[in-house]
């Protein structure tokens, strides 16, 4: 019915390697493919240096945090059986977010230092895990959706109060910008910071493929052909939380790349919930990289951020996903 | 397995009560499946039918013991459990588009090791299970495409495809027009005339009385029947358990219960 999967991946995947080879091309000062070699394998040299130490850790955060994103939203959307779940309706890059400021805001700990990235999973955890909780095991759509936004708006007011009573006001202006999200002066200390936990992420949600493929059958059915619902839901929880939860930690608030990667591969691969996941992450690795390219070379005095580009993109295609769904949302059971 | 009396019970519920928040939904009931018998439950509305299914697949907690082939079903695993268990919920609900035979092949999600493609084996049952429902005209298109009709035979199919030795459906019938319920019901006797216990919550008292071996009647979440059809749909058990007057009507040689009027409250 669908292309085999195989070339679809590996078509996604020569994307994906281009849009890295671009990425490390532009930026301030534009580098010639040949340059960019050289300077990957070690060449000396203000190229070598540009490449190296500035472009190539940016890069590999985009495909990383990318990726993340495209898995965690197939990951939820399996989860929940609706494609319109995703980490950022969910509040769980809002939260992971002032979990994040709050360390750095009150110098509880430096940028790279493992508390950050910590923080942002713990408030991913209790946003992802206690919609969950709430949103129980009919998982309604309209339940789920309110309190994703319950969750979403008081990460947001926690973020306010702690904007609100930081020690001093350049740090405050600091956090600000940090939360529009940006991959800018990132370096290779970020990629092995967190790292360790996306591996995790992409490790737990990968065990839940083949229960989210059963979940076709609803909860009951799932369960009757032997599915653990309650380890699929906690290994999804944990794994949507530690993927969101560390990048967000790096980046600040990027949402709906979790939104839209599944949705673009979902024509060409299917509606399989576990045959999705590879070609969503490899989708949503492709958007970032693609995305932070594009606010490189947008003319603007100061750099237009990376979350604010994911979510001038996003967001209408949310709407215009509510509007195609429309039938399918007012026939949902409420 | 072939080498198992027919009739050694596959599945034993004993002393069965299930509580759903504080409230008893069915309380003590006893009962057995045998191989190669096709047995309907049937009973009026919140009688606790669909409750006892679910007990019975582990969907929910319950008290007393079920046994399926001699084990007690409460040290299965859920694969275990679910690779000697086949059910069919109500209403077929499909979440994702998926092409029917690719919902058919869920059936073998108990057998399958998460990480490797399907096995010859895996294969044959889903053509089998496609083939025995008559599904092949419609196995790639989406599901969510199809008939109520042909929906319902896909989930048939796909609880066929595990290919267990019982078979639970909850009101495999239900918003099927006379035709599809009759090939559906025709689908289900034959499953359990090769080998399977086929256990069927229904309305159709009809349909009960025809196809089943035997029927269980439930009322106020106790068995109150246990027995043949023209025993256990007999007009007085439907006059007191229904509340409606019937009249025995012969179809196929089989007396059938025809149900003529409530009687008054």
């Amino acid at each position: 019915m669908h292309p085999p999967r195989s070339r679809i991946n590996l078509g996604l995947s020569l994307l994906v390697v281009a849009l890295a080879v671009v990425s490390l091309a532009v930026g301030a000062a534009s580098l010639p493919l040949a340059a960019v070699w050289h300077g990957l394998i070690g060449g000396d040299g203000i190229a070598g240096l540009i490449v190296r130490e500035i472009r190539l850790p940016r890069t590999i955060l985009a495909l990383l945090i990318g990726g993340t994103f495209g898995l965690a939203g197939a990951a939820l959307q399996g989860l929940l059986r609706n494609p319109l779940a995703e980490p950022a309706l969910f509040g769980a890059p809002q939260a992971a977010a002032a979990g994040a400021s709050l360390m750095i805001a009150f110098g509880f700990a430096g940028v790279t230092s493992f508390a950050v990235p910590l923080a942002g999973i713990a408030g991913a955890l209790i946003s992802i895990g206690g919609l969950l909780a709430i949103a129980g095991h009919r998982t309604s759509l309209t339940v789920t959706l309110l309190a994703g936004l319950a969750f979403a708006s008081f990460a947001g007011a926690a973020t306010a109060l702690i904007l609100n009573l930081a020690p001093n006001p350049y740090i405050a202006l600091e956090i600000a910008f940090w939360l529009l999200g940006s991959l800018e002066d990132r370096s290779s200390e970020h990629v092995v910071l967190i790292l360790p936990f996306l591996l995790l992420s992409w490790v737990l949600l990968s065990l839940c493929a083949s229960a989210f493929r059963a979940l076709t059958l609803g909860e009951d059915g799932a369960a009757s052909l032997g599915v653990d619902i309650t380890r699929t839901r906690l290994l999804t929880v944990v794994g949507v939380a530690l993927g969101v939860g560390a990048s967000v930690a790096v980046t600040g608030a990027i949402g709906f790349v979790g939104l839209v990667a599944p949705h673009l591969v979902r024509r060409a691969v299917g509606s399989d919930p576990a045959r999705i996941m590879l070609p969503a992450a490899l989708a949503g690795a492709a958007l970032l990289t693609g995305s932070d390219i594009v606010v490189r070379l947008v003319p603007a005095a100061t750099e237009i951020k990376l979350g604010v580009v994911t979510a001038l993109i996003g967001v209408p295609f949310f709407l215009s996903m509510i509007l195609r769904e429309r039938k399918f949302l007012e026939g949902a059971p409420a | 397995m072939s080498d198992t009396p027919a009739k050694r019970p596959v599945l034993d519920a004993a002393s069965l009560s299930i509580a759903l928040g504080g409230r008893a939904i069915v309380s003590d009931v006893t009962f057995a499946l045998e191989r190669g018998s096709m047995t309907a439950l049937v009973g009026p509305n919140g009688a606790g039918k669909t409750t006892l299914l679910r007990a019975l697949v582990g969907l929910i907690a319950s008290q007393g013991e079920v046994r399926i082939e001699g084990c007690p079903a409460k040290a299965m695993s859920g694969r275990e459990r679910a690779r000697l268990l086949a059910y069919l919920p109500q209403g077929h609900a499909f979440n994702w588009p998926l092409a029917a035979a690719e919902i058919v092949a869920l059936g073998r999600h108990p057998h399958a090791d998460p990480f490797s493609p399907p096995t010859d084996a895996d294969r044959q049952a889903v053509a089998r299970a496609i083939a025995t429902t008559g599904i092949e005209d419609f196995a790639e298109r989406s599901v969510l495409t199809l008939s109520g009709g042909e929906r319902a035979r896909v989930a048939l199919a796909r609880a066929l495809a595990t290919e267990a030795p019982i078979l639970l459906a909850d009101e495999p019938t239900a918003s099927l027009d006379p035709r599809n319920q009759l090939m559906v019901m025709e689908q289900l006797r034959e499953t359990a005339q090769r080998g399977g216990a086929v256990l069927a919550v229904m309305h159709d008292l009809a349909l009960a009385a025809r196809f089943a071996d035997r029927v269980l009647v439930m009322a106020q979440g106790r068995l109150v029947a246990d027995a043949p059809p023209q025993e256990a749909l007999s007009t007085a058990r439907v006059g007191d358990v229904f509340g409606v007057d019937a009249i025995m009507v012969e179809v196929d040689g089989a007396q059938v219960p025809f149900m003529r009027a409530p009687r008054p409250a």
